[in-house]
């Protein structure tokens, strides 16, 4: 896997390696954290985790399965710091106007398409219970495995699987309502 | 509606869906499916935001993190060769040890001069096909004393606040401003450690042992001294070569290693080349790396097993 050898070139010191598995890696630790920390306050938290994940680098023992879930553990320690640093709930439902503007800003109707399904995809995610929302991006965005998943949260796997199915049935749900009102909408907008 | 709603979508349904399969209900009517689609589409929309930054695609916060990997890669140098003297010290009294350390660092420095094309200094990552592979204890102050061990003004400050190693660097300081002063300690370079095995290869040879300092070392080094002979296979390019993976602890032997073979395992990826891995890492959304046991998934996007 590209990834394992990229891990252990960076671990030898390739900054060239580093970065490969930083731009591999990053967008998943984003997508993950958003899920505890909200939107506004995902990339610092996610800099952070990657502090310690360079400073803990060269003790890390294994491929890129494991180097996912180890970056991952990191990442949710290092949120669940932020959040009881701030002493407030997490941003669930968060600050999404920087997915806003940068929907805004697209140039292109497939961009925008593409903008606005990330958009609302990331607006369900948002509005689930932490615990499912972290089910369901640790296995999607992070491509962890459901006993890795479970071992990050600490749960069993089974509570990882049944969380993971009530979170796809709640936004199954959202998305028939969303896509029947939007029926609606038209059936109406037709009728006048 | 008199079917229970979503009724299809049970733990194995939802499995299959998170591994980016299709699932299709069945038995299952028209809105079963319909459901089913839409969430396999959202799912792949979610995967697909963490797919790897493009090439030419902006990596937010990338040059913090370039820039923490460096300063942690100075600190694992230091805590290696500060662990090094300090195992030297107990052995021999403090003279002999400032001993060591000038030949050490003499040593070191000539290697370093003798070997072209590698760059010595983390702080001026040196493009293909040279890498930036740190040579402990030789990062002179050339790069901005970027990695002189004792000293505490050094960038490489942990951001923790706490810097492995340091206390021990106080000790040989005075001691240490007979010789070249470009170190206070000796964390031996991996040019040292070459000679090291050299030393250490011929003699065996000769049915004879190296000298103490360079057995130390050595042991060090490799973890042991059933370990120097595979270690050492691997610092001087063996055919086997693939020792130097294998470091037997993490810190200790991370930075020794990854001079001399890395300029054939350096990836590279920003430079485009045709045998980078970079390819593979860039692929299809998290398909490169979760995908192993999920080889029939239909979606672009593998959430992985």
């Amino acid at each position: 896997m590209a990834l394992t050898a990229a891990v252990r070139s960076a671990q030898k010191g390739d900054e060239a390696a580093f970065r490969a598995v930083y731009r591999a890696v990053n967008p998943r630790l984003l997508g993950y954290v958003r899920t505890l920390v909200g939107e506004g306050d995902a990339e610092d938290v996610a800099s952070e985790a990657w502090l310690q994940i360079t400073r803990d680098l060269a003790g890390f023992k294994g491929d890129a399965d494991q180097f996912r879930g180890w970056s991952a553990r990191i990442a949710r320690n290092r949120s669940l710091d932020h959040i009881r640093a701030r002493s407030r709930r997490p941003a669930i439902g968060g600050d999404e106007t920087e997915l806003t503007d940068r929907a805004a800003a697209s140039d292109t109707a497939a961009e925008a398409m593409t903008a606005q399904a990330t958009r609302r995809t990331l607006s369900l995610i948002s509005r689930l219970p932490r615990g499912q929302a972290e089910v369901v991006t640790l296995r999607v965005v992070m491509g962890l495995d459901v006993k890795r998943t479970a071992e990050i949260l600490g749960k069993r796997p089974g509570a990882v699987r049944t969380a993971a199915q009530r979170g796809l049935k709640q936004i199954a749900e959202w998305l028939e309502s969303d896509s029947g009102v939007t029926e609606t909408a038209a059936r109406t907008l037709k009728g006048m | 509606m008199a079917e229970k709603p979503l009724g299809w979508l049970d733990e194995d349904a939802a499995e299959h869906l998170l591994r980016g399969e299709s699932v299709l209900p069945s038995p299952g009517t028209a809105r079963d499916v319909a459901e089913a689609e839409r969430l396999a589409a959202f799912l792949a929309t979610l995967a697909d935001t963490g797919r790897r930054y493009p090439d030419d695609a902006y990596a937010p916060g990338q040059e913090a993190a370039v820039a923490a990997f460096r300063a942690a890669r100075r600190e694992t140098s230091h805590g290696f060769g500060t662990a090094l003297f300090a195992l030297v010290r107990r052995i021999r009294p403090l003279r002999a040890a400032a001993a060591v350390t000038l030949l050490a660092c003499t040593a070191g420095g000539m290697a370093v001069a003798s070997t072209a094309g590698l760059s010595p200094f983390t702080d001026t990552p040196a493009k293909p096909p040279a890498t930036v592979s740190p040579l402990p204890g030789t990062s002179m102050p050339a790069a901005g004393g970027s990695a002189t061990p004792g000293n505490d003004s050094s960038p490489s400050a942990d951001p923790d606040g706490h810097r492995s190693g340091d206390p021990d660097n106080s000790g040989p300081g005075p001691d240490a401003k007979e010789n070249s002063g470009k170190d206070a300690t000796p964390p031996p370079s991996a040019a040292q450690l070459e000679d090291d095995c050299r030393a250490f290869v011929t003699e065996q040879t000769r049915g004879e042992r190296p000298d103490r300092e360079t057995m130390n070392r050595l042991n060090k080094a490799a973890g042991g001294t059933s370990k120097i002979g595979p270690y050492c296979d691997g610092l001087l390019g063996s055919p086997g070569g693939s020792t130097a993976d294998e470091s037997p602890d993490g810190p200790a032997t991370a930075s020794p290693d990854s001079t001399l073979s890395d300029p054939n395992d350096g990836p590279v990826p920003d430079a485009g080349s045709p045998t980078s891995p970079d390819k593979a890492v860039d692929s299809a959304p998290q398909d490169a790396e979760p995908a192993a046991g999920t080889g029939e998934t239909t979606a672009p996007t593998a959430a992985t097993d």
